[in-house]
């Protein structure tokens, strides 16, 4: 039981490193970016190659993926969002436009590494084995764990506390009157999504490495779990989505406690549609919801 | 006179087919304040925007000391001393009053007036520095929104509608800050619909009727001026 | 000739009508993304009714399946529905598509589906039945575009809260959207079961749900055969990369991309935009009858409104306090006051946008807290400051949808081809006809908003607004950005409409317009009224030319 519980912190430590940088873009300039869980991948098969490749240690392997992440989502910005403002129909072609870029992005990752799945390099990572309190728990799992936390506190605090998060918070509030103090929206636009998808990226490699391969699917396969995590947290609250990403780790482990594994995929969208209809603003959200 | 600070030239803009500033051209001096008034759609706000960055004009030139900023984005107009208050006050009310001034500061940081300073001259920001912005009355926002201006230490200050849902014990206070402004010698283009106040506190005039400019001069004339009235009301 | 092709050319039926699930909730601006697991509920209920034997010998079996699968799929969009539609945009898509993720997890795990395993069942689908049933749809759509009840959604995708002012029940029109769209997910799953031969719950996932919305965008949303131009389009990708010889599996996904990613981003009405610009568009012609059957108008003087101590606040925020006003059949009601005093908050409440938070009030036998259709239902048209007109409609079809409260629903008869429907809607033509020659607008029916000079849009906001033969029409400042003579034509306009013994409240701050045409003057405040009466009076009142003008003091002798 325990042991259980402990993997659904695990799982749910990832559920929320991939959903905040979707609530991140949504909280701050209301785009709902389909094309996230496709930088998870795209993270994912990086960190594969890169390690591979060159050999770098574990602890300068992150940073790069971030980096080529981050130049990806200013791209996807670019390319997807950018020249869409303005236009009546913003919101809606932001979805589709986002879809689209997704699947360029997948078929790219499909020609350059085809459609099997690929591993890291066999011992790239020491696969070493805790007993904690009566706990087993792996190096990756704990490392996974603490890198989320970090990078989510880390986050919390760029956004509350230094100018580029207070520029941030301005435009989420209203773009016109940053732009009136002289907030360069422009550029905090694309600040915003080199953050999102260098961690999208991140916790794309992450989970990769806990599960030792990765496939095209892997982004979809959290992507649907991420809206939960998003609605529940309260769509754009940074707080809410590392809650709640941990919250639905811990529901879909006492499911599989007290039901069976396979009931486990109706969790996080039963409580997703319960929060919904009941709450809107999420169980964890302060802000109000927006009509998009 | 000395050469103006700022100068608009045959200025026009429009909102997708709706021409709403027709050929305006009016320029302040260094230190000199200019009131733009005129009944609701004349086209003020417009004027405002354009000279501020948030819009495009679709045609005519805005220069500050002669250099020509028509195309730059609004970020650079504040970095380089040209700052607008916002009609309906635009401050942030999920962040506090400090971090809206922080805000304010952050394209001059150089030039800044320090916190202290500015919290003299708004003893009431002082005291809700904390606050969020949200939780302040009409008039203690717009005195934010002003504060927020000011601390940038700028060289030209747009004003539109600064008295605009006011009760008049606020109107007087915000218009006795304006004062303040004035005496240090910043340069001040305001837009009200309270014609008469702003014409008593600015040197120049200009009445704005269906998007153009329709009568100009000092504005102790255009005060006593009969056709200002008929501008607003339509009557004679 | 086709033999051979057989599965493709079902494949591309089975393609058009997942498209169609979408196309006819986007048509209405409503992001449904639960396809996939009304779909799924109607495949697996199907086969626990659909006979293993030919009907009568020789029908197929498919026949009773499809049926089936539109009710159980139409029925559990209703019930999803009744919940998940008081969501809007994201919020919507994503309660349906966790929906859509409930039912697959549910089929998972129940005993009489087998669970992952899926189920089979002979292949009773035939191409012919599979192309009979898209002619239908299609021929349902071809019906629907031109009748009231598309333009109802073609309204409400266009602006929900200008649709409900002309008296549009957006609820149940947003409704209707909803459980066509769950109906004919239902037969979509129903005739791919039977095609295939077999499904299992992953068969309806998240990915076949993101390939029905991406063939009804690429086809485009706005016209009845956009998702056959989707649908095809996309299936010929794959078709022509092999009959190119190009084997390499990413080029069909990168390719549907990139070209998704064109479309959205160059041609926002999709592939049938292109289509629809090799034809002129065509408008409808006056029929040249007069409009028969409208009521008549209550005699002037008629008190048709009052509002007694009608306030609303925000917050803390008072915009309108204890207003008390009487509305008269036949007057020209003037209301003027500096920005922000809470005249349009007022025109709100009176026409069913707001609800008040203090007092009450009836307008046209209607108490004030209804929602707008009704309001519009009763008499009341309207038109808004910020003009809210449909930009993707023609302005006839503007003028149309204004229509809508003194018409009656002509889909179903114009399914049947029944003369009434003719009729009925060559009686909405004739009314919409002559409120563009009253406005002046006849000349330009063709075009869409956008394309029309500012004037011209204020213009054809009142002509929408008169479509609906009010008894009050409320203008909120129909003048602004006018310049004197576009001001002076309104003016004389309103007159005439005052003749015709409608009653018309308007704000407006183009005071000497107002003077001009209102019998009656109110000017409000922070929110109160602070003088009402004849309009002269009213405006030399030294408390009204304050609040315009700032106080006076002793620097100047004038006014």
């Amino acid at each position: 039981m325990l042991q259980q519980l402990a993997n659904g912190v695990f799982s749910g430590s990832i559920y929320a490193l991939f959903a905040i940088g979707f609530t991140l873009v949504f909280g701050i300039l209301r785009h709902l970016n389909l094309a996230h869980a496709a930088i998870f991948t795209t993270g994912a098969f990086l960190g594969i190659e890169i390690a591979t490749r060159t050999g770098i240690p574990f602890w300068a392997l992150l940073p790069v993926v971030a980096g080529i992440g981050a130049v990806a989502g200013v791209v996807l910005e670019r390319i997807a969002f950018r020249p869409l403002a303005g236009r009546d129909d913003e919101h809606f072609a932001g979805l589709i436009s986002s879809v689209a870029f997704g699947g360029v992005l997948i078929a790219l990752i499909q020609a350059r590494y085809g459609t099997e799945p690929k591993s890291f390099p066999y011992e790239y990572f020491p696969n070493r084995l805790f007993e904690v309190a009566g706990l087993r728990v792996t190096l990756t799992q704990l490392v996974t764990l603490g890198l989320a936390l970090a990078l989510m506190l880390g986050l919390a605090w760029l956004v509350s506390a230094t100018p580029l998060g207070r520029a941030m918070r301005a435009v989420a509030e209203n773009p016109t009157a940053a732009r009136v103090v002289g907030v360069n929206v422009d550029r905090v636009t694309a600040g915003t999504y080199a953050l999102s998808s260098g961690l999208g990226t991140v916790a794309g490699a992450l989970l990769a490495l806990n599960i030792g391969q990765t496939d095209r699917g892997l982004g979809a396969s959290i992507e649907l779990i991420g809206f939960a995590v998003i609605i529940l947290g309260g769509l754009g609250s940074l707080w809410g989505a590392m809650a709640a990403g941990i919250v639905l780790g811990l529901a879909e482990a006492l499911t599989i406690h007290y039901f069976d594994s396979t009931w486990k995929g109706l969790v996080p969208f039963a409580l997703l549609f319960a929060v919904l209809i009941l709450r809107p603003r999420g169980l964890f959200g302060h802000i109000k919801v927006r009509e998009v | 006179m000395s050469e103006p600070i700022l100068s608009v030239e045959s200025l026009s803009v429009s909102y997708g087919r709706v021409e709403a500033v027709r050929d305006v051209s009016f320029s302040v001096p260094e230190g000199g304040m200019v009131a733009l008034v005129g009944a609701n759609g004349a086209g003020k706000s417009s004027v405002l925007a354009a000279v501020s960055g948030l819009m495009r004009p679709g045609k005519g030139t805005v220069r500050l000391d002669g250099r020509d900023i028509t195309r730059w984005p609004a970020h650079r107009r504040v970095g380089a001393g040209l700052v607008l208050v916002p009609e309906g006050r635009q401050i942030l009310g999920t962040l506090t009053v400090a971090e809206n001034l922080a805000l304010g500061a952050h394209r001059r940081r150089a030039q800044a007036v320090p916190a202290g300073e500015l919290y003299e001259l708004f003893p009431v920001l002082a005291e809700r520095r904390d606050l969020p912005a949200g939780a302040l009355s009409g008039g203690e926002q717009q005195m934010l929104a002003i504060a927020r201006a000011m601390i940038s230490r700028p060289r030209v200050v747009l004003m539109d509608e600064p008295s605009m849902g006011l009760a008049p014990k606020m109107v007087d206070e915000v218009f006795g800050v304006i004062d303040k402004i004035r005496a240090s010698d910043v340069t001040v283009v305001l837009v009200e619909q309270n014609a008469r106040r702003a014409l008593r506190t600015a040197d120049t005039g200009h009445v704005l009727e269906t998007g153009a400019i329709a009568h100009s001069g000092p504005a102790s004339e255009l005060l006593k001026d009969p056709k200002v009235v008929q501008a607003y009301l339509g009557v004679e | 000739m086709l033999a051979g092709y057989d599965t493709l050319i079902t494949n591309i039926a089975l393609a058009v009508i997942l498209a169609y699930s979408f196309h006819v909730v986007l048509m209405a601006g409503q992001l449904n993304l639960g396809q996939a697991g009304f779909a799924s509920l109607a495949a697996y209920t199907s086969t626990l009714v659909v006979p293993t034997e030919p009907l009568f010998g020789s029908l197929s079996p498919v026949l009773v399946g499809i049926p089936v699968g539109a009710a159980v799929g139409g029925a559990a969009a209703f019930l999803v529905g009744l919940p998940v539609l008081r969501l809007r945009g994201v919020f919507l898509a994503i309660g349906t598509i966790a929906f859509g993720e409930m039912v697959r997890v549910f089929m998972t795990n129940a005993e009489w589906t087998r669970g992952a395993l899926g189920l089979r069942v002979d292949k009773w689908l035939t191409v012919d039945l599979a192309w009979i049933v898209v002619a239908v749809l299609g021929y349902l759509f071809w019906r629907l575009g031109p009748s009231r009840t598309g333009r109802a959604f073609a309204a409400v995708r266009e602006d929900e809260l200008a649709a409900g002012s002309m008296g549009v029940d957006v609820v149940r029109t947003r409704m209707t959207s909803f459980v066509a769209s769950g109906a004919i997910a239902g037969v979509y799953g129903v005739m791919f079961l039977y095609f295939f031969g077999r499904i299992t719950p992953a068969t309806f996932d998240f990915s076949l749900t993101l390939g029905g919305l991406v063939t009804a965008v690429l086809g485009g949303y706005l016209v009845f055969f956009g998702p056959v131009l989707g649908a095809g389009f996309l299936t010929a990708v794959p078709e022509i990369q092999n009959a190119l010889g190009v084997e390499a599996g990413w080029i069909h996904p990168l390719i549907t991309g990139l070209l998704l990613l064109a479309v959205i981003l160059f041609l926002p009405g999709g592939l049938s935009t292109l289509v629809a610009r090799l034809r002129p568009a065509r408008v409808r012609p006056d029929p040249g009858t007069e409009p028969d059957g409208l009521a008549p108008l209550p005699e002037p003087g008629t008190p048709i409104a009052e509002l007694r101590g009608l306030g609303k606040s925000y917050g803390s925020v008072q915009a309108v306090r204890s207003v008390d006003l009487e509305i008269r059949a036949g007057e020209v009601l003037g209301v003027i006051g500096p920005n922000g005093a809470g005249k349009t908050t007022l025109v709100n409440m009176i026409s069913g946008l707001e609800t008040p938070s203090a007092g009450e009030g009836e307008v046209l036998g209607v108490r004030l807290g209804a929602p707008s259709h009704r309001f519009a239902k009763a008499g009341l048209s309207r038109t808004f400051q910020h003009s809210k007109l449909f930009d993707r409609l023609s302005a006839l079809d503007n003028v149309l949808v204004g229509t809508h409260p003194v018409t009656r629903s002509t889909y179903l008869r114009r399914l049947l081809w029944l003369p009434s429907a003719r009729r009925d809607e060559r009686r909405a033509l004739a009314l919409a006809w002559a409120q563009l020659r009253r406005v002046g607008l006849a000349d330009r029916a063709h075009l869409r908003p956008g394309a029309l000079s500012y004037g011209d849009q204020r213009r054809l906001e009142i002509a929408r607004a008169l479509a609906a033969h009010p008894t009050l029409l409320v203008l909120d400042e129909p003048a602004a950005g006018m310049n004197h003579v576009e001001a002076g034509e309104l003016a004389a306009l309103i007159k005439d409409l005052a003749e015709d013994g409608i009653a018309v409240l308007f704000i407006e701050h183009n005071v000497k317009m107002v003077l001009d045409t209102c019998t009656r003057l109110v000017v409000l405040n922070f929110g109160e009224v602070i003088a009402a009466g004849e309009p002269r009076e009213v405006a030399a009142d030294p408390k009204v030319v304050e609040a315009y003008l700032g106080a006076e003091d002793e620097e100047s002798e004038h006014v």
